[in-house]
């Protein structure tokens, strides 16, 4: 932790900034990038979104109280990042963002950047069946590996909140693929 | 096609023979692909990420925007008027936000703000459509030591 103080204070200070970003950034861009890109689903838009996520931890390191750890609080500015840059493309089309998401997993077949076979591709059309919170916190689970104490500090929501999201997730998909995969 | 019954309910129901031997297997099958990753990116994409291309980016990034005022007076004066009517709370702010162009108004002008934050944050009232200061907005959000907090977990979706 106090490794972690240190990086955040070369972080601050505008001598060792630049340099200590680069270090940010070489460490996180790929998780964070796959993050976003479970979340948002083309390769194009994650992209933007990374770019957003770092450009606001760039400028509001300086407003990081140290009260989590750094990477929890990487994770909920990109995380909120992907949600409002799923809300402003669907409000530009007119539709809900889970609508949008909806859309997205439907065309993934015809994505350059997506080689998952047929069951890959009905998972991915279950999970974004799911609304918003059960879809995140299935994916960080299940997908991402994260522990609920993490997911917890990321997505400000308590433990007990977070195992019935994630139960209900399951159950949800299950039944969907049970569904779409019988006869 | 043979099938199965069903002997626990109604003996009207059936199943494709077999079906349950292979319900394990496809559970086992979709809990494979769920943990393998279908995505990937452009060759070399990873490599292609460096800091620079943002600080460079900020340190260029103009602190004052000029508004083209003849392409949004009218925006401006529609949004005026439903802030008299709304009497401006926060709550009633972000709606407002949410139903005028505004949110295209910040976006095309490159200010990172979310709809709450302004909500939240900023008396929008007050604004000058003539010269919007990205740096107004953040010392508005500084202004309550609480913002910075809230800033990440007002996201409406987890409602």
């Amino acid at each position: 932790m106090s490794d972690e103080l240190a990086f955040i204070e070369s972080l601050r200070n505008p001598k060792t900034q630049d340099q200590a970003f680069s270090v940010l950034v070489e460490q996180n861009k790929e998780r964070l990038y796959w993050h976003i890109r479970k979340i948002v689903l083309d390769h194009y838009d994650s992209d933007d979104v990374l770019q957003n996520t770092f450009l606001k931890i760039y400028k509001n390191i300086g407003k990081f109280k140290g009260e989590s750890r750094l990477f929890t609080w990487m994770y909920r500015i990109a995380t909120n990042e992907s949600l409002t840059f799923l809300k402003q493309k669907s409000r530009k089309l007119g539709v809900q963002s889970n609508e949008y998401i909806h859309d997205k997993a439907q065309n993934l077949r015809s994505d350059p950047y997506f080689d998952g076979d047929e069951i890959a591709l009905e998972l991915q059309k279950a999970i974004a069946s799911l609304p918003d919170k059960q879809r995140l916190v299935f994916q960080m689970k299940y997908q991402e590996s994260m522990k609920y104490k993490d997911i917890s500090a990321i997505l400000g929501t308590s433990i007990g909140a977070l195992k019935t999201s994630y139960h209900h997730a399951v159950k949800k998909i299950k039944e969907k693929l049970t569904t779409d995969q019988t006869f | 096609m043979s099938t199965t019954q069903n002997n626990r309910s109604s003996e009207a129901f059936r199943v494709p023979d077999g079906y349950f031997e292979t319900v394990n297997t496809r559970v086992l099958g979709m809990t494979a692909a769920a943990h393998k990753n279908p995505f990937f990116t452009p060759k070399g994409y990873f490599a292609t990420i460096k800091a620079g291309n943002w600080t460079k980016k900020i340190k260029k990034q103009p602190s004052v925007i000029r508004l083209n005022i003849l392409r949004y007076s009218a925006i401006a004066a529609v949004f005026f008027a439903v802030i008299l009517l709304t009497n401006s709370p926060a709550s009633s702010q972000l709606d407002t936000i949410e139903d005028s162009e505004i949110l295209g108004l910040v976006e095309a002008n490159w200010i990172n703000a979310y709809e709450f934050e302004l909500a939240e944050n900023i008396n929008i009232s007050d604004w000058s459509f003539e010269v919007v200061s990205e740096n107004t907005i953040y010392e508005h959000l500084l202004s309550n030591p609480n913002t910075m907090d809230e800033y990440y977990l007002l996201d409406e979706s987890f409602n």
